[in-house]
């Protein structure tokens, strides 16, 4: 699991966390229960929260019951817009 | 490269809807709102950059004839009440208990006539201890620097800091071991390099107008960057409902990052509120240098380690961001940039986002990108100077492609930065030998990630055949054009035949800022989206017409016909003959186009002579070259990338916000902030490299942001070439060149 | 606070009056293009803004007999290098009309109102100083003249008394084999301010060999532009040579006593001295050999 910069305080420092599970939600959940800081920053009760995307590989998902295989890379991302 | 297909209307060069409403002076930009009943408003700013507001006594400019209403910073909310989302931004947008720069808004006025309000103005008397300022970002992370917000502490790798500090953020961004790495490259280079604040500078100040309706609803027109997400900073800051807002874009006379932010619109409405009249507000220049948000002044330290082969090994970079005056993540941006050009596996960057006395910061055009590639592009130019190696064969030899790692960790799908150097390794231009004294060439890549996010537009059929397209992301590079071009791509008609419009928020559904060089990315996924729907409901009712099944229709190159080609119609038939006969046919089209669209990538070369005498420099010619996936109406995107390299001559060469020791900016003004004329600017030639972008239905990429990134770079190195100096801080001055060449003894 | 009045008499007499009578609330402008920036950015309080454009004598031009011109006060630049005969006789007055703002600037703005902002980066200032000019200043007591280097006292301000409008200035007929010319240095190309100027009129020997006189003026590197007489007597009676314009250069840096500021430093500025001096003689010198 990849976390975004303006994340990792609430991961140790850590750019790159161990996660398993069968979906990304439960990847997600997974990750939450490591580092409780995170605990509503990645998704509340309605979803992911606004200002985060998730990819699996170089693909953005938008289901969270989308299932992720063995080893896969599952990033968070950040969302900013630009000028 | 893919092979492109063979499109009707997406590659044309049609003139655009919004043209000649904007060459006769028809259109209506911010500061043309003009209603019954209007008054004027004024905003007082702080003289000081750092000062205690004790106290603010109005009642002088309350007493002048003409005034409707003051207000300060208390009247955003009801009494009592405290702006509870978005403190920072409610407090930059007027201060309360601290003014934190010059500039800084604390107090406005309504009044019957312009003149009566600055009158007014100047009556209100603000009670000021004035602190010492501190206006450099390296200086403000030192202990004991003038600390600007007493109860923040930094955000580190490892938790909170313990004390008040100005850094807003540390962020460590790390994959792989950059230290051991370097030890163990053969050719290690090194640079230093620092940036000043330099604005925006778009034509158009910003300017506001709001009502305020007795049963609570609000009007507001602006020239902004987005109206919806202005409408819920309006909400936020006003506590009133999104529910009553409704925000009408005008024309915009140039944004680039910096007509995102709320400024007066707040302050329009509570006024209005408060007068029960229409207010207008608007900026001057000056207003718009101090007032509103340009973009982070930068200190980089950077090292790249490459083998003797010339493969980069490591990267590490240490680098500070102005925030201005409120806490920003431009630092942290910088660490999702830096390094995007290439494939290189340790990369540390160590990123302090700053806090100083100076206009909040906002995004200007691929925020954070262009002074990290001013750092690490120079870099690379010495690395290839070091190893004997062409700059753009280096480049190319440790290109990102895709499945390399991008900068935030995830693999980029497909791109087109290699493509992009291999085209200026192929242009007449970088094969056209430079000679002369005083000369050189230099070049520099640039990335920008580009982004999607959300977007939404109605397509209505009218009874012509002509089509309607009501979008809801303002029009800043022609996207009126671009958008109703793929609508008429997408259903088969002329391009005019398509009618684009930008309307309100009550009008069409959620769109996010037009910035990240989304909107024909996004929005026309939107539109192609709709221009789907379009068909697929004109089938519906052509089956029951025509007595078929829905599915013997098909629809290619405009045309519906059956099967066995009996029946046949082009779409402003069908048009107009069956949808005509029915009940009206609207269809919207909704997208979340997810954070990131591949990345955008941008190579430019450049020839420069300098005046050894008077250290100017002249820029002989320019090359821009971009993969801009597939360039829908391709003289706006060449519009586009000669734009961003124009910007990036004035940011290398003359712009710059300059401090005294108090904190006023000196040159808040066209005439001292040196913006590029049309005699500075040479003809940019362009190279538009087209690498469909997978993600998009027309193979789309944004083409606004990545064209200012590498021109600083870009000029650094030719002027390194030509006067054998190379220039580390902006901009590259004549005073700057003369100082750092030793003419000045 | 605003402007109460404009008025817009139809000779000097009439100004004068109204001058006189109103102080230092009324202030004349012709083009407008320094006032009215100044007003609206309220950097300067005015009353009365007295145009003097309607004024028959400050909006002509002639060239005498002898050879000399007179240019009324208000009369906009883009006129002067417009008229060919004018642009033949006196080139260095077009280097500095034609490149003060741009067109539209041009078509407004006036040497007279560029003298009487007093400005030390004034574009045509150490043209006119180099010419020689002389003005031609209308006041209650009647009129006076006072060479054009005597006129700007400091930045903003000159020797314009209470009630005194500038009406004219004149330049005497140029010597024969003398040239002029004038440049100045802006970071940029075009619609910019002098980091700084210069202007030279040299008068050369009959067979060009020789500098026989010279008057060297100076802008942006002091409080006022300055003739900078040590450099013209650098020139008289040298050869020309480059050790020759080298040393007038070296006098003008000596004399330039420049500020630093967000237009350039002061070294910057003695640096430009003596390169702009250099370029503008060597300038000068090619336009006295061609005339």
């Amino acid at each position: 699991m990849f976390i975004p910069a303006m994340m990792r305080s609430m991961t140790g420092g850590a750019a790159q966390v161990p996660a398993s599970g069968a979906t990304v939600r439960a990847v997600i959940e997974d990750l939450v229960r490591q580092h409780p800081g995170l605990a509503g920053r990645v998704v509340d009760e309605n979803g992911v929260r606004p200002e985060l995307f998730i990819a699996v590989g170089s693909e953005e998902i938008f289901n969270l019951d989308q299932a992720v295989a063995e080893g896969a890379e599952v990033h968070l991302l950040a969302a900013i817009a630009g000028g | 490269m893919t092979d492109k297909p063979n499109y009707r209307v997406i590659g044309t060069r049609p003139v655009r809807p919004d043209g000649i409403d904007k060459v006769t002076g028809r259109a209506q930009y911010g500061a043309d709102t003009r209603l019954p009943g209007m008054l004027r408003g004024y905003v007082l700013r702080s003289p000081h950059a750092h000062a205690k507001i004790r106290g603010i006594d109005t009642s002088k400019a309350e007493a002048l004839p003409g005034v409707k209403a003051v207000m300060t910073a208390a009247d955003f909310c009801a009494p009592g009440q405290t702006v509870d989302q978005l403190p920072d931004l409610s407090a930059n947008l007027m201060a309360g208990t601290k003014a934190l720069y010059r500039g800084h808004a604390v107090a406005a006025v309504a009044a019957i006539t312009d003149e009566i309000a600055r009158d007014a103005a100047a009556l209100i008397e603000v009670n000021y201890e004035v602190l010492p300022p501190v206006l450099d970002v390296r200086e403000a992370m030192l202990p004991g620097a003038p600390i600007l917000h007493e109860a923040m502490r930094s955000r580190t790798p490892t938790g909170p800091g313990e004390n008040p500090s100005n850094i807003v953020a540390h962020t460590l961004s790390a994959f792989g071991d950059a230290d051991a790495a370097l030890a163990e490259c053969d050719v290690v280079v090194d640079i230093v390099t620092s940036t000043k604040m330099v604005h925006q500078g778009y034509i158009e100040p910003q300017a506001a107008t709001a009502t305020w309706n007795p049963d609570g609803q609000v009007v507001i027109w602006t020239c902004t960057q987005g109206s919806f997400p202005a409408r819920q900073n309006c909400s936020q800051i006003l506590g009133h409902p999104i529910s009553k807002i409704k925000v009408i874009p005008t024309e915009i006379g140039g944004g680039f990052g910096g007509k995102i932010a709320v400024y007066l619109e707040p302050v329009a409405a509570v006024l209005a509120r408060k007068t029960g009249k229409p207010v207008k507000l608007t900026m001057d220049r000056s207003d718009v240098f101090e007032g509103t948000g340009p973009t982070p002044g930068t200190s980089i330290r950077a090292t790249l380690g490459a083998t003797k082969d010339g493969k980069f090994k490591a990267l590490k970079a240490d680098m500070a961001y102005e925030n201005g005056a409120y806490p920003g993540a431009a630092a942290t941006y910088a660490t999702m940039v830096a390094a995007a050009c290439y494939d290189i596996e340790h990369v540390k960057i160590d990123a302090f986002d700053v806090v100083v006395n100076k206009p909040r910061t906002q995004d200007y055009r691929a925020p954070s990108s262009p002074a990290a590639a001013f750092a690490i592009e120079q870099l690379v130019d010495k690395a290839a100077e070091k190893l004997g190696m062409d700059p753009l064969k280096l480049r190319l030899a440790n290109s990102s492609h895709e499945g390399s790692r991008g900068p935030m960790g995830m693999p980029f799908s497909r791109i087109g930065h290699a493509e992009c150097v291999e085209a200026a390794l192929d242009s007449p231009h970088y094969n056209a030998p430079l000679e002369g004294p005083n000369r050189g060439r230099g070049v520099a890549s640039g990335f920008w990630f580009n982004v999607g996010l959300r977007s939404s537009v109605n397509v209505t059929v009218q009874p012509d055949g002509t089509v309607s397209l009501v979008e809801g992301s303002t029009d800043i590079g022609g996207t009126r054009a671009s958008l109703a071009m793929q609508l008429a791509e997408t259903i088969g008609v002329e391009y005019e035949d398509v009618k684009p419009a930008v309307v309100d928020t009550d009008a069409v559904g959620y769109n996010d800022v037009t910035a990240g060089s989304r909107v024909t990315f996004a929005s026309g996924m939107a539109v192609v989206e709709a221009g789907r729907n379009l068909i697929k409901e004109m089938t519906a009712r052509l089956a029951t017409a025509w007595n078929v099944p829905a599915d013997a229709i098909s629809f290619s190159n405009g045309v519906f016909s059956t099967a066995d080609g009996s029946k046949t119609g082009t779409f402003k038939q069908i048009a107009e003959n069956v949808v005509g006969r029915g009940p009206g046919l609207t269809v919207s089209g909704s997208v979340n186009a997810g954070f990131l669209q591949g990345g955008g990538f941008a190579h430019h070369i450049v020839d420069v002579e300098v005046d050894p005498d008077t250290g100017k420099v002249q820029i002989l010619r320019y090359t821009a070259v971009q993969d801009v996936g597939t360039a829908v109406h391709p003289s706006y995107v060449e519009g586009q990338l000669q734009g961003g390299a124009a910007q990036g001559i004035g940011w290398a060469l003359n712009e710059e916000y300059y401090y005294d020791e108090t904190g006023r900016m000196v040159n808040a003004g066209y005439l001292d902030y040196r913006i590029p004329t049309t005699l500075d600017v040479p003809m940019i030639d362009t190279i538009l490299v087209e690498v469909p972008n997978p993600l998009h239905p027309y193979g789309v990429r944004g083409a606004g942001e990545p064209p200012i990134v590498p021109p600083l770079a870009a000029i650094a190195n030719a002027v390194y070439r030509a006067t054998g100096q190379r220039q580390t801080q902006l901009p590259m001055s004549p005073r700057r060149i003369l100082e750092t060449t030793g003419k000045l003894g | 606070m605003a402007v109460k009045d404009y008025i817009a008499p139809s000779s000097v007499d009439d100004a004068v009056a109204v001058l006189s009578e109103h102080g230092a609330d009324a202030r004349p402008f012709a083009g407008g293009t320094d006032l009215i920036i100044q007003v609206r950015e309220r950097r300067r309080q005015v009353g009365i803004m007295l145009d003097v454009k309607k004024i028959p004598e400050l909006m002509e031009y002639s060239i005498g007999a002898d050879g000399s011109l007179r240019v009324g006060a208000a009369v906009a630049c883009a006129r002067l290098y417009n008229d060919a005969e004018v642009a033949r006789r006196f080139p260095a007055l077009i280097d500095s009309a034609s490149l003060i703002g741009g067109i539209q600037i041009q078509s407004r703005a006036s040497l007279g109102g560029n003298l009487c902002n007093s400005s030390p980066a004034g574009d045509s200032i150490p043209t006119l100083i180099a010419l020689g000019a002389t003005c031609e200043i209308a006041g209650r007591g009647g009129r006076r003249t006072v060479p054009v280097e005597s006129f700007c006292t400091g930045p903003g301000a000159n020797v314009l008394q209470p009630g005194e409008l500038l009406v004219s200035l004149t330049f005497p007929a140029p010597a024969a084999n003398s040239g002029a010319a004038f440049e100045r240095f802006i970071p940029r190309n075009e619609m910019d301010i002098a980091v700084a100027n210069a202007a030279a009129n040299v008068t050369l020997s009959a067979d060009g060999a020789t500098f026989t006189a010279a008057r060297i003026a100076i802008g942006a590197v002091a409080p006022t532009a300055l003739l900078v007489a040590e450099t013209g007597a650098a020139l008289a009676g040298k050869p020309v040579s480059a050790d020759t314009i080298a040393a007038a250069a070296a006098a003008a840096r000596a004399a330039a006593r420049p500020i630093t500021d967000m237009r350039g430093s002061a070294d910057q500025r003695r640096h430009l001295a003596g390169v702009l001096v250099t370029r503008v003689i060597e300038k000068a010198v090619e336009r006295a050999r061609k005339a």
